[in-house]
């Protein structure tokens, strides 16, 4: 039996290169002989009549070496060999000859063989995109390409979720509870609103709020290409005329070329002019950065799972031929990878599981300077830039003044032609739609006079914000770009508004005017979504843009900052309950009323999840710290999910990466080996930890495992820098910020005031939990060697009960009142915070770290494997700081551990996420009461920021099972809001086995 | 056991339903009753005790050797019922230290008052941020009057709201003179009207309780809360009610507070293998509840917390994993507990 299998598996093996090679010389047959396939080897820009052949080298090989297969295209054509290939462009390095045929076999999942640790990339991914676009249109071929889109929602089916049970959810309702309004005054921070709560208001007194809602909760998502097709004709002409002008004059010239073009809409009901896209909900693909990411997926992508995304063959055709060809070498991955040789740095980030460099797809994380578009216009900022350009005295400083007139121009022209629109479309109205066509002659004027010139009404200033705000999206991705400090910011144009009026029902119809515009305001937002790839839903996922408003804290001078406006956005986020704009609110006790506390509480019980709450005293102590002056710290603005940024004049991607904590420690386990890329030894050889006499070998062996990822992911971001310094200056932001102006130098070249880059530390709660495990079984109660220990993990604790149940009850943890998992913190804190704080970025800023994950906790726990904390294979790590769902500790006590972290070595910020059941008996009051009361709490107790989500995990499960019922059950994720249905089922489970306390009876 | 040196058996934090805002409870060890629904059935001894609990026993036997007198079994199996009265466990703690699934547990340990402080003051913020406080609960607190007294004291002088919970079992005078000055409020739990009924069912008979709660109705009449366990069958009768209703009313107080029957210490009192005298294991309906409000609503009372439905009082499911001693205790009604 043995001798014939062992004949069979022979046989196989020999066979399996010749078997791969006649699927990749079929594929090379049917490109020859198929036209339509042939123009994917070759064809000409439909524009520009530039000539574009497919030129790339792929070669397949097992890891030992042993097996080696090629498909070279060139002229047109494609070749397929045996053997290695000299200079190869793209290298998959396959596990084994088993690996190699499941590779080649139809349908294979890519997915899967990455998350088994099966295949790797090596090389130039657009040129992989590309060849698994044409694999998918070569099967496709003959069959319809993409079936039509199903609606928007994720998944309709319903998944089994964890624990789940038969029986109503314990929380019963699942509209959020409502009852008596708490009725607490902010005294002395309201001037116009009698009832700050507003609570006479519904959603049903705002119907056109409620149509453009049900239009961003319906209309499924289409990718649009219009900002990518611009860009590139543009950059293709330049290129054929070979001029050679600096990046930031390139790309002034390029965002006024695309804002020239950008078609000017105007949707029903829209009440401000101005679209990121050309769609109605329009994803935007950045080609610079990931977008050749999609190119596999163009044909398929309509009909995915989760999330799918509309396409019409018109933009499958752009994207393909246009577009994707000119970039798939000029991106900037690929000019990282050129300048150095495809360094390490880059080659380990494709790994997923070590960390994740953000500026592979954007910048973005800052906030501009928005009061100064409100106070001067564009007009008056475009002068200055002309007049600087005169005085410049060198030519670096006269490009850049250069490209940010060029870049106003851009901004300018579309206004004016948004407003040409407007009338146009106010003149073919119907006469019996009179209001509408009034309405649109004002939105008209509006446009007409801002952003160019100062705004004088609230209407004029939201206007002015959104546009100047979706022209920042044509030139930086979608990600993160934030929009700052806008109750502050819009509070002189609301009194402005209401001051004249005097009789009370005058000011009624102002208020309510008021609210409809921060509502009809707040859904422009909507407007677009970030492109996120199938890997990326599958990773993580649902999240949007992430464009934060920060509501409330103190002004430069230390004086409450809460007023009307305040309130008003606090009522609009209670009536539209989006993911995004994501609300986070600055609470400054002591400055700020507790009647805003308390409203801030009741708008999350409402929600359920928004807003995030931050302690604005120690927030703005952190960004002392840091060096920003008191003044400046004091006027931070939220970025992306929960990161501090001083607005308009820091420049800090406050999300430059993502660092899994937990990947130095499986390395420091096995002496520098990380599983899932092993077998060879990645990081320094800190020793075999089965030899380890003391507890401080094995933490000594971390930090050097740890500091050698943390030396990396720098090397990686300073290089990813240093492309978008070439590639993708951005003097349309810099120009709206404090710094450029002055230096003549864009944002990314070290112009803002304030330059950092800041991390997001993910896992900390994992490293803690499993040191806390190994020095107290190991090395204190001698209940199991590091031998024994090392199996348990191999075996993800199966067949190891014993030692998983002690794990389970003797360990203390994070979140408990136990000084070693605090002094654990302390310690790995403080080192990653030297660590990072000696660097310096391509800036000459500081690297600052904090402590949230977006969802990759998520991501980088499917990627792992099992912990000594007693976390199981694959499972999600713990989001943000928090303390872990095995912890067990009372809210009270875990609310004191997370409280007692030194705010000073995270200055990038936290996520803490708690998760309260609200009780089914409570009244609203009541659960208020308690909300508030944590909250105030915590604060007291010097915590830096909190997120509750109130939800039961019995709610979730039925949403997981029951998707067509929650279509906008919003939750937060760790620092952003998804609605819950889009989540991939791992996310959902996290949420689900989330620790759940109670918040009443 | 010295009167004043008592043992706690646990200290809960974060505490929702003890009393008013978020709350820290101190469950005391040792009662003068013996209530046949004890809730607290680990509370009545005043002797530090073992606690198995088994559903975290993995059965590896662990316990086995490590016990001197060869007592310990796994609790696992069905079959072991862990420990048989009388016991002869003497509750030495090696076969705790010995288990690594923490399936068991020495329920009682003596705390140092300033220790206790301490601990108790961690959740100070929440308490004024709440309108919190800490609660004497137990077993029952004024079994040592001493040492509540002391602890009351030393938290009303860091301005902690203290909230006693107790059967009405004590000294009067004593509890006047000592413990009453550093409380903020009083829930005193009346059971059964009937004396014989409370000797039956309760242990003693309610000479002395009832005399307590008249003297209380009198001196502190603002900090009094009466309550009721509703335990089906024995107190919830309508004759019971209507007699404590005309008690209540007869004395002067405006309101009463039902305590809704609450199973979850069957499993409990049964792996301390004690007798079970009583072992209805249902909720209340909401009906069944409201019924019994309205027999003191009759009396001109007014009823607090009475609740709308029981099926959802389920066991918290955040208690996953969990150390010892967070999960030992059932949520509500403590009160009910050793009183």
């Amino acid at each position: 039996m043995d001798f014939l299998d062992a004949g069979r598996r022979w046989l196989r093996d020999r066979t399996t290169p010749a078997v791969a090679w006649t699927t990749l010389q079929a594929m090379a047959v049917a490109f020859r002989t198929g036209p339509s396939l042939r123009r994917h080897l070759a064809h000409r820009h439909p524009v520009t009549g530039t000539p574009f052949t497919f030129r790339a080298r792929f070669q397949f090989s097992t890891r030992d070496g042993a097996t080696n297969l090629h498909a070279v295209f060139a002229d047109g054509r494609m070749h397929v060999g045996i053997g290695p290939l000299d200079r190869p462009d793209v290298v998959a390095r396959l596990r084994d000859l088993d690996v190699m045929r499941a590779f080649f076999a139809p349908g294979a999942d890519l997915f899967g063989f990455l998350l088994r640790n099966e295949v790797s990339f090596e090389g130039n991914l657009s040129y992989l995109a590309k060849f698994g676009h044409m694999s998918t249109a070569l099967q496709l071929r003959g069959r319809q390409r993409h079936p039509p889109p199903r609606a928007a929602l994720s998944e309709p089916r319903g998944r089994q979720a964890p624990g789940e049970s038969k029986g109503r959810p314990l929380d019963r309702s699942t509209a959020p509870p409502t009852g008596a309004p708490c009725r607490e005054r902010p005294d002395g921070e309201v001037r116009f609103l009698d009832d700050p709560y507003l609570a006479r208001w519904t959603l049903d007194d705002f119907p056109r709020a409620a149509r453009l809602l049900r239009a961003h909760r319906t209309v499924p998502p289409e990718i649009c290409t219009e900002r990518p097709r611009l860009l590139t004709e543009f950059l293709l002409r330049e290129r054929e005329r070979g001029a050679a002008e600096p990046p930031v004059l390139r790309q002034g010239r390029a965002l006024r070329h695309v804002l020239f073009r950008k078609q000017a809409i105007v949707h029903d009901d829209d009440l401000f002019l101005g679209t990121t896209t050309s769609k109605r909900i329009g994803v935007v693909i950045y080609p610079e950065c990931g977008g050749t990411a999609m190119w596999p997926e163009l044909l398929t992508m309509a009909a995915r799972d989760l999330n799918p995304y509309r396409i019409s063959d018109e933009d499958i055709a752009v994207l393909d031929h246009e577009v994707f060809p000119f970039w798939m070498d000029e991106n900037v991955r690929e000019w990282a990878r050129r300048k150095e040789g495809d360094p390490l740095a880059l080659r380990l980030e494709e790994r997923f599981v070590l960390y994740f460099l953000w500026k592979n797809h954007a910048v973005s994380h800052t906030i501009a300077d928005m009061p100064l578009v409100l106070s001067r216009g564009l007009l008056d900022l475009r002068d200055e830039e002309q007049r600087r350009e005169a005085e410049a005295t060198d030519d670096g400083a006269r490009a850049f003044h250069q490209a940010a007139q060029a870049a106003i121009d851009g901004v300018l022209d579309y206004a004016d032609r948004l407003a040409d629109r407007a009338l146009l479309a106010a003149d073919a109205l119907d006469p019996a739609a009179g209001a509408r066509a009034a309405e649109l002659r004002e939105m008209a004027r509006i446009v007409r006079k801002v952003p160019a010139r100062p705004a004088e009404s609230l209407r004029e200033a939201l206007q002015s914000v959104w546009l100047v705000f979706l022209c920042l999206h044509q030139e930086s991705t979608n990600a993160g770009l934030s929009v700052g400090r806008l109750d502050a910011w819009l509070e002189p144009f609301f009194r402005r508004d209401l001051e004249p009026v005097a009789d009370p029902a005058g000011r009624e119809r102002r208020i309510h005017a008021a609210l409809e515009l921060v509502c009809a305001f707040l859904l422009k937002f909507t407007d677009h979504l970030p492109m996120v790839p199938d890997i990326g839903n599958r990773l993580f996922g649902g999240s949007s843009s992430d464009q934060v408003i920060t509501l409330g804290g103190v002004t430069s001078d230390g004086r409450s900052a809460v007023g009307d406006m305040t309130w008003l956005f606090l009522k609009a986020t209670e009536l539209l309950r989006l993911r995004d704009p994501n609300m986070n609110a600055r609470c400054a006790p002591g400055v700020n009323s507790h009647a805003y506390l308390r409203r801030l509480c009741e708008v999350n019980l409402l929600t359920r999840a928004t807003p995030s709450i931050h302690n604005d005293e120690v927030v703005v102590g952190s960004l002392v710290g840091q060096g920003f002056s008191r003044e400046h710290a004091r006027d931070w603005g939220a970025t992306g999910c929960v990161e501090p940024t001083s607005c308009g004049r820091h420049f800090g991607h406050t999300n430059c990466m993502m660092f899994n904590l937990v990947a130095p420690l499986e390395m420091a386990l096995r002496d520098g080996v990380h599983p899932l890329i092993g077998p060879e030894r990645l990081g320094p050889a800190t020793g075999d930890p089965r030899g380890f006499g003391a507890f401080d070998a094995f933490v000594a062996a971390y930090e050097r495992q740890l500091a050698w990822l943390i030396d990396l992911s720098v090397e990686g971001n300073d290089l990813l820098g240093r492309a978008h310094q070439a590639l993708r200056p951005t003097p349309l932001l810099s120009a709206l910020f404090d710094g450029p102006r002055e230096t003549g130098r864009d944002l990314i070249d070290g112009g803002a005031r304030y330059n950092t880059s800041g991390t997001a530390m993910i896992g900390l709660t994992d490293v803690i939990d499993s040191l806390a495990s190994i020095r107290t079984l190991v090395f204190e109660r001698r209940a199991v060697d590091f031998a024994a220990l090392l199996r348990a993990l191999d075996d993800d604790f199966v067949g190891h009960d014993t030692l998983l149940s002690e794990i389970r009850t003797r360990v203390p943890r994070f979140g408990q009142d136990d000084p070693l998992p605090g002094e654990l913190a302390a310690r790995i804190q403080r080192f990653v915070f030297n660590c990072f704080q000696q660097k310096r970025n391509y800036r000459g800023g500081r690297y600052v770290p904090g402590y949230w994950s977006m969802s990759n906790h998520v991501a980088f726990g499917t990627l792992s494997g099992a912990l000594p904390s007693g976390r199981r294979r694959g499972q999600a790590f713990t989001p943000g700081l928090t303390p872990a769902p095995l912890c067990g500790a009372p809210l009270t006590e875990q609310m004191r551990a997370v409280a007692g972290l030194d705010a000073a070595v995270m200055p990038n910020n936290i996520a803490f996420n708690v998760k309260l059941a609200p009780g089914a008996h409570d009244s609203h009051a009541q659960l208020l009461q308690r909300l508030t009361a944590y909250a105030e709490a915590y604060f007291a107790m010097g915590g830096m920021q909190i997120q509750f989500n109130v939800v039961s995990s019995a709610t979730l499960r039925d949403a997981m099972a029951h998707p067509d019922r929650y279509p906008d059950l919003l939750v937060r994720i760790s620092g952003y809001n998804a609605y819950f249905v889009e989540l991939n089922a791992d996310m959902q489970r996290e949420l689900i086995e989330r620790m759940e306390h109670s918040l009443g009876s | 056991m010295a009167r004043d040196a008592p043992l706690i058996a646990d200290l809960k934090r974060n505490a929702l339903d003890d009393g008013p805002g978020i709350r820290s409870v101190v469950f005391f060890k040792g009662c003068p009753l013996r209530c046949v629904w004890c809730q607290n059935p680990e509370c009545l001894s005043p002797a530090p005790q073992l606690q198995p609990l088994p559903e975290r026993c993995t059965g590896c036997g662990a316990c086995v050797p490590a016990c001197p007198i060869g007592a310990a079994r796994p609790l696992a199996s069905p079959a072991a019922r862990p420990l048989a009265a009388p016991s002869p466990c003497r509750a030495c703690g090696a076969c705790v230290a010995a288990c690594p699934a923490a399936a068991r547990r020495i329920v009682g340990r003596a705390w140092p008052p300033g220790a206790l402080v301490e601990h108790l003051l961690r959740d100070r913020p929440f308490y004024d941020a709440s309108g919190g406080g800490v609660t004497l609960s137990g077993g029952e607190a004024t079994l040592h009057l001493g040492f509540a007294a002391d602890l009351a004291r030393r938290l009303a002088a860091h301005g902690v709201h203290v909230l006693l919970e107790t059967c009405g079992w004590f000294d009067g005078e004593r509890f006047e003179r000592e413990l009453l000055p550093h409380l903020g409020a009083v829930y005193f739990d009346l059971k059964l009207a009937d004396p014989a009924d409370h000797l039956r069912f309760a242990g003693r008979d309610n000479e002395r309780i009832l005399g307590n709660l008249a003297r209380l109705s009198r001196t502190a009449p603002e900090r009094l809360l009466v309550r009721v366990p509703l335990v089906p069958g024995i107190t919830d009768t309508n004759a019971n009610l209507r007699a404590l209703a005309d008690i209540v009313r007869v004395l002067g107080l405006p309101r009463v507070a039902l305590l809704p029957y609450n199973p979850l210490w069957l499993p409990k009192r049964r792996a301390l293998g004690l007798d079970m005298p009583y072992d209805h294991g249902a909720w209340m309906s909401a009906g069944d509840v409201e019924a019994c409000a309205e027999v003191f609503r009759a009396a001109g009372l007014d009823v607090d917390g009475v609740r709308d439905g029981m099926e959802s009082r389920a066991e918290p499911q955040s208690r996953r994993g969990g150390r010892e001693g967070t999960s030992a205790h059932s949520g509500r009604g403590e009160g009910q507990g050793g009183t």
